[in-house]
């Protein structure tokens, strides 16, 4: 597992092509989507006719124009896509379907493919449900109203179908899956224009300046560089993805506790505590990592620093990748100067 | 996690949305954060994804305890000190509404002296009087009044001479001052009164009778035997002790001491301290609040309570009746009085002389006349033989604590020094009969001399001495005779013979004020 390429390959990626959701309606993972073509059949065909009559009832898919069978067939892409929520390589039973139909949100779900599928009355539905709210979640998002309103007109065009890349009509609207709320799947597009947006009108810097960045003229080099890197480098390899997803949102993209914790779906006070000892234990195994380099104690001490808050800078200017400020950091800066 | 599971791109709106509602299953929601933790842009779009927060806090590094001082830990304590101190003031500031709970009242009963002598009052109980209030005569008073009661507080109860009355066989001065009436006490205080024999040959009943107004009155026999037996005559007394017995009126107070018979000396003389308890009732008061102060007379009951609210009861206790309280300020004690029909008439007395300033050495000792001394004074009398004693005051009449007082016989030249007490009270015992020199200084006053006080063989002599404000080398020089008390019976029965006096209901407000009542309901003030 080469991360730090991949992260660098990753990122380079991300810059320098951005990701077009819209264009990749739906992001399978590879496994994914060998699993499914393992597994052309659809799952959702085989479940009893009285679940998805019992489904479409509950999804009042009737209501946005979708008749039965095509709700099951809407419920069998997103079985498919998803693996009904099982792991790759997992074939789902019937009552596995049957129980991850239920845990969708059915009554969006109709909603959404409905109005993919241009459907009037589901427009009609989704004007009065959400047009609102998505012209406050835009101005939330951007921090102005003539962008906000801006940008919820461009969304509301863009999931209209009025995009035809290749002739063909194509929302946006499709690659939901219902598994989270269609407000909340609303908000993350609008958050993904607006990313766009901001590079569209933004210049940013390349990131093959800022890979090594010049080191600070007050904080010299230790001698012992290239140990550090390593030993912190296999340190972090060996912390959980929800441990390094901490640190990178604490320590480089400065979350508050309360954002953090609201993501992960723990209370912030957990956040700290985890942050605290985070911190310790990365210290020690860094310590163990550098001796293990061949480093004295007192050159392992030496190398981090004697106070343990260098760890911290030690990891910032080892895993940020970038020394332009994060998206989100200027963004708020850009919406609401002087809280930064 | 395996290898092909990471993410190629970015994940959709539909994974982040998903994640960010916690919807995403354990598999994908930890390739999200593999994901998310080498990928800034999709951090951003995660925190920008997230549902609106209220108020976004201060990122700090970690949350600090809380210190094992902080939250209620000790609240409590110092909530329940605050209570208690605040319990503690207001139990200060209610306590000296009650003074005469800590009353004392000393009776000297004499099975000799005719019924009406033992209805004799003279001293009012002192409770938080001044001592110059209480050392006042009684109105109209300027001789030696047999059978005496004395309230004296607790706190002087073992003191030397009884608290701020001088009581018994005393031989007052010719030209003594009688007592202002509207600063003097009631001159005849009915429930506590005492009994006292006038002289010491005559034969005693040590039965003490205790009687405070604010004081738990334990119904016992022998307190309502020892009232009837020494006042079977007068209803004055005699029926109101009986009532108050009788109706639990807890303002009679008696000690268990046994009534001795009739030849017995004066050594059962005892002193009561009344018990501190909250007068019990038939029936509690409208109020439904403790009996500050009660009195009683038949059936007839004048009650306190501590919300200083004035009831009166016609049927001994069975219903009760609130008083419109005519006077200003609070009532704050309910007692018996007498007046007399006429004027008293002093006993007889034997003054052999007095010269110079005697009149103000009576005076003392008219104001200081109650029963509780005497019954002190006579009762060790045959323990340590003459005795002289008296006190100190300064010409207003205040006590002069610590004046120093020296007794010189004449004869012999030897001499003798004490000091006053407290209450300028001074006492020289073991003394022979004959004729003393008395000297008296305090810092502050001129030196007094007596010269030829004499001291009974078979009495007391007692000398007030008062000084004149001044410096210490100047003297005056007074020739001065002691008296000595004429016990006879003849004494006593011209004392009883004007002693006809009528009961009445007292009530002191707390500003000082006296109003009186026959009947409890209509009130007058004095």
């Amino acid at each position: 597992m080469a991360r730090p390429e991949r992260e660098c390959s990753i990122l380079r990626d991300v810059d320098t092509a951005p990701s077009k959701p819209a264009d990749l309606p739906l992001a399978i993972p590879v496994g994914e989507q060998s699993t499914a073509q393992k597994h052309p059949q659809l799952p959702a065909q085989e479940l009893p006719p009285g679940i998805i009559q019992e489904l479409w009832r509950s999804a009042e898919a009737e209501a946005c124009g979708l008749g039965v069978e095509e709700f099951g067939s809407v419920l069998a892409a997103v079985g498919e896509k998803v693996n009904h929520g099982l792991p790759p390589g997992n074939h789902p039973s019937t009552a596995q379907k049957a129980a991850f139909f239920r845990s969708l949100h059915l009554a969006e779900l109709a909603l959404a493919h409905a109005c993919a599928q241009g459907r009037d009355a589901a427009w009609e539905t989704f004007l009065t449900r959400y047009r609102a709210s998505l012209v406050q979640t835009a101005v939330s998002i951007t921090g102005s109203a003539t962008l906000g309103q801006d940008l919820a007109d461009s969304l509301y065009a863009e999931l209209y179908g009025l995009r035809q890349p290749e002739g063909e009509r194509r929302s946006p609207l499709a690659s939901y899956s219902g598994r989270g709320s269609l407000l909340g799947w609303l908000r993350t597009t609008l958050v993904q224009r607006f990313r766009d947006h901001h590079r569209r009108t933004h210049r940013e810097a390349p990131l093959e300046n800022l890979d090594r960045p010049a080191p600070a003229p007050g904080n010299p080099i230790p001698a012992n560089l290239p140990e550090l890197t390593a030993a912190v480098a296999r340190t972090l390899r060996a912390i959980a993805a929800e441990d390094r997803f901490l640190l990178s949102a604490y320590y480089l993209d400065r979350q508050t506790l309360l954002q953090i914790a609201q993501t992960l779906g723990v209370h912030e006070a957990t956040i700290s505590r985890r942050l605290r000892r985070l911190a310790d234990s990365l210290h020690k195994q860094l310590l163990e990592n550098l001796i293990s380099a061949g480093l004295s104690p007192a050159a392992a001490e030496e190398a981090l620093g004697a106070d343990p808050r260098d760890v911290e800078i030690n990891l910032r200017k080892l895993l940020q990748t970038s020394q332009t400020s994060t998206f989100s950091n200027r963004t708020r800066s850009n919406s609401t100067p002087g809280k930064q | 996690m395996s290898e092909p599971l990471q993410f190629v791109h970015h994940p959709d709106a539909d994974q982040i949305s998903a994640f960010v509602e916690h919807a995403l299953p354990a598999h994908e929601r930890e390739q999200m954060l593999d994901h998310l933790a080498v990928c800034p842009e999709c951090r951003a779009v995660v925190a920008l994804s997230l549902p609106e927060v209220e108020e976004p806090r201060q990122s700090q590094p970690a949350v600090a305890r809380k210190t094992w001082w902080s939250g209620w830990t000790l609240a409590w304590p110092v909530a329940a000190a605050l209570t208690a101190s605040a319990l503690f003031v207001v139990y200060i500031r209610h306590a000296p509404i009650a003074p005469v709970a800590r009353e004392q009242q000393v009776a000297v009963a004499d099975s000799a002296v005719p019924p009406a002598l033992h209805e004799q009052p003279i001293a009012p109980a002192a409770g938080k009087e001044s001592p110059r209030r209480s050392q006042a005569p009684p109105a109209s008073s300027l001789g030696v009044v047999a059978g005496v009661a004395v309230a004296a507080p607790k706190s002087e109860r073992e003191a030397p001479l009884p608290a701020q009355s001088i009581g018994g066989p005393i031989l007052m001065g010719r030209n003594a001052v009688p007592a202002r009436p509207p600063a003097a006490p009631p001159p005849a205080p009915v429930a506590r009164d005492a009994i006292a024999s006038p002289g010491p040959d005559l034969n005693r009943v040590p039965a003490v009778i205790a009687m405070a107004p604010a004081n738990a009155a334990e119904a016992r026999p022998e307190p309502a035997a020892s009232i009837h037996a020494a006042a079977p005559g007068p209803p004055l007394d005699g029926q109101a002790a009986k009532a108050s017995v009788q109706t639990a009126a807890a303002s009679t107070a008696v000690t268990s001491a046994p009534i001795k018979s009739a030849n017995s000396d004066l050594s059962g003389i005892e002193i009561a301290q009344a018990p501190t308890k909250v007068p019990q009732l038939q029936r509690p008061l409208p109020s439904n609040l403790p009996v500050l102060s009660m009195a009683a007379q038949a059936q007839r009951i004048v009650a306190i309570d501590t919300g200083h609210a004035v009831f009166v009861s016609k049927d001994g206790g069975k219903h009760w009746k609130g008083i419109q309280a005519p006077w200003p300020g609070r009532a704050v004690k309910a007692s018996l009085v007498e007046f007399p029909a006429g004027s008293v008439k002093s006993l007889t007395l034997r003054k052999s002389a007095t010269a110079g300033q005697s009149r103000e050495n009576d005076r003392p000792l008219a104001q200081n006349t109650s029963g509780a001394l005497a019954a002190q004074t006579a009762s060790s009398l045959t323990a340590n033989g003459p005795r002289l004693s008296g006190a100190v005051t300064d010409m207003t009449g205040a006590a002069i604590p610590g004046a120093s007082v020296t007794v010189t016989e004449s004869a012999t030249g030897t001499s003798r020094t004490v000091r006053s007490d407290n209450a300028g009270r001074y006492v020289v015992d073991g003394l022979a009969a004959g004729t003393y020199g008395l000297e008296a200084q305090a810092p502050g006053f001129q030196k007094k001399e007596l010269e030829a006080v004499a001291v009974p063989s078979a009495g007391q002599g007692i000398q007030n001495l008062s000084l004149a404000v001044g410096t210490p080398t100047q003297t005056v020089t007074v020739q001065a005779e002691s008296v000595e008390m004429d016990s006879s019976a003849t004494a006593n029965a011209k004392f009883a013979a004007s002693s006809q006096r009528t009961p009445v209901f007292e009530i002191i407000t707390d500003n000082g004020e006296r109003w009186t009542s026959a009947d409890g309901v209509i009130w007058k003030h004095m």
